[in-house]
């Protein structure tokens, strides 16, 4: 018992004295400086979570030009962060600026994430000829990439290059093993194209009913009756008058007038529709992008 | 001899985990103006030198220093972030700033002036963040607290009711506002001289008799060309409505009377029905900017007068 009691008040001794240096302040000198590498990513990622990514940019930017042979998990989390940056801020040549300089050096999550990025903005420019070179460079890392990424690469690439055929056959491939993919599919499977020849040569015969063809029913009526109504109006004043009244030949000009610009308007519309098709496509890829990345 | 190690054991770890416990309030350096004072003076250059962007990053960063080691100026580097956002307009931000600031005075005992003339700017920016907004700035409790709490002195508690009286001026309650001069009159009696309560008290007498012009009337006199306009005290607006959309509906009017029925229902009846839409828009508007400038100009002597407050 003697023998337990000694222990525990020396025990109790060691611990007061630990304690002691425990508590015990750094001096000045301790202080750590706010540009080492983790005090420095600590307060870039502050910056980032109140929402200044502008100067959290600048941090980030600091931390990897400070230290640039080093692979630490800081310079990595600091080209994620500013790779999410560029994402959220839609900063284009921030993110080939980042490539250019931090591409080789960064671990193959930031290269997917950074090339993810990149892939979506180019996607967004609808600039097939840029998309095909951006693939084609980063086709030798494309092994390390995930499956998700290889196959949104591969579908948008169909997109920019209008195959829509080689389109259907992937998505159709792709929606069961992701769901992200269900309204793409849907999408491109019931993509057809109006002919605007077509919807030109029935509002020729009908007026308005090229808008019928490419959808716009209302839009049919409204023009049908306008033009209608001029028709009927230069005829009836026509008769009433023995055409010798201005009326006829006013209500005539306007009714012809409106007809020309049906016509053009019945070839715009199928083009509007067509261009709509294709831009609902674009915009549902654009929210795989957001849903994967 | 079991028992006795078991015992020994716990009390060992009993003791260790608590540890932190124990050194959690002296684990915080004492302040010390040498920590980071040179970040915050660089901070201060680029501030005077006009590099505001720079300057806030590296404010940010003294700041953020804090909890590694204690400067003194803190409440200094807040004020001067403030005062940043205040240039960028961010008011909600330099609000919050001017907060911490406040808190860290109070807690370094600070002279009780200083903290009073942070505790009017932060009002300030409470004010100018709520304008232009539909914020009530009687619910926020700061401005609450300042206003009825009697630890605070006369003049943040006269500036938080000037600052709720403005406010409430231009977001329509007048009432409320005239309330709340009442009340302020009624506490602080020295606050304003007894010509500036007059002038107070007839502005708000001559803004409760102003009688807004009903926007609503205001469309529908408008049927007749000019007339909403001119209700509306817009004369130019009027002129003009009479001379164009008179001129439409005259020689409607003509088309229907000699059934010439074709000539109204294809020419005339779409371009006067699009005028009589606008026609009405415009008159409502008219209304509702007549309304607006008479109450601003009616509550200006009120604000003048608030804002001289002794």
């Amino acid at each position: 018992m003697k023998k337990f009691i000694l222990i525990l008040v020396s025990l109790t001794a060691a611990f007061m004295l630990y304690a002691q240096n425990y508590n015990t302040p750094v001096s000045p000198k301790e202080v750590p400086s706010p540009y080492q590498p983790e005090v420095l990513k600590a307060f870039a990622d502050s910056l980032y979570e109140d929402g200044f990514l502008s100067q959290a940019e600048g941090e980030y930017k600091r931390l990897l030009f400070s230290q640039p042979q080093d692979d630490s998990s800081e310079k990595q989390d600091s080209l994620l962060a500013l790779t999410n940056i560029y994402k959220k801020q839609e900063n284009v040549s921030g993110i080939e600026w980042l490539k250019e300089n931090f591409y080789f050096s960064s671990n193959p999550f930031v290269k997917e994430k950074m090339n993810f990025v990149q892939a979506e903005f180019i996607f967004k420019s609808r600039n097939a000829e840029s998309f095909s070179l951006f693939t084609a460079d980063i086709e030798k890392d494309r092994q390390s990439f995930s499956p998700d990424f290889s196959n949104l690469l591969d579908a948008s690439a169909l997109i920019l290059d209008n195959d829509i055929k080689g389109l259907k056959a992937l998505t159709a491939e792709l929606v069961t093993i992701n769901p992200d993919y269900e309204k793409l599919n849907e999408l491109s499977q019931s993509y057809k194209l109006k002919k605007a020849g077509l919807a030109l040569f029935f509002s020729t015969v009908l007026p308005g009913s090229g808008k019928w063809y490419t959808g716009s029913f209302g839009a049919f009526i409204s023009s049908f009756v306008a033009i209608g109504s001029f028709v009927a109006g230069t005829v009836y004043t026509g008769i009433q008058t023995d055409w010798k009244s201005w009326q006829p030949y006013v209500f005539g000009t306007v009714g012809a007038v409106l007809y020309i610009a049906e016509l053009y308007g019945s070839y715009q519309s199928a083009k509007r529709y067509n261009a709509a098709l294709y831009r609902n496509l674009c915009e549902e890829a654009e929210k795989i992008y957001e849903k994967e990345y | 001899m079991k028992k006795s190690i078991k015992i020994f054991l716990i009390q060992l770890i009993l003791l260790f985990s608590s540890l932190p416990f124990f050194a959690q309030e002296k684990d915080i350096l004492p302040r010390n103006p040498n920590y980071y004072s040179d970040i915050f003076f660089y901070a201060l250059s680029l501030y005077n030198d006009g590099a505001y962007e720079e300057a806030e990053v590296e404010l940010k960063r003294y700041l953020f220093m804090q909890k590694y080691a204690q400067g003194t100026y803190e409440s200094g580097a807040l004020c001067a972030l403030a005062g940043l956002y205040e240039k960028k307009g961010e008011y909600t931000l330099a609000a919050e700033c001017i907060q911490k600031a406040i808190v860290i005075c109070e807690q370094n005992d600070s002279k009780k002036s200083y903290i009073d003339s942070l505790r009017v700017s932060h009002i300030n920016y409470l004010e100018k963040a709520a304008e232009g907004t539909n914020e009530y700035l009687s619910n926020n409790l700061f401005i609450y607290s300042y206003m009825n709490l009697p630890d605070f002195s006369d003049k943040i508690r006269i500036r938080a009711h000037t600052a709720v009286i403005s406010n409430s001026i231009q977001n329509g309650r007048i009432e409320f506002a005239q309330k709340t001069y009442t009340t302020a009159v009624e506490l602080f009696p020295q606050a304003w001289t007894e010509q500036q309560r007059q002038e107070i008290d007839a502005s708000f007498e001559k803004l409760f008799k102003f009688k807004p012009k009903n926007q609503k009337l205001a469309g529908y006199l408008s049927f007749v060309p000019g007339l909403g306009q001119l209700y509306a005290a817009n004369y130019k607006d009027s002129l003009n409505a009479f001379l164009l959309n008179g001129s439409l509906i005259a020689v409607s009017a003509w088309s229907i009377v000699t059934l010439d029925l074709w000539t109204f229902s294809l020419l005339e009846f779409n371009p006067l029905i699009r005028f009589m839409q606008g026609n009405i828009y415009n008159a409502q508007k008219d209304a509702y900017q007549y309304n607006l400038k008479k109450q601003q100009e009616l509550s200006q002597p009120i604000c003048e007068n608030l804002q001289n407050a002794l």
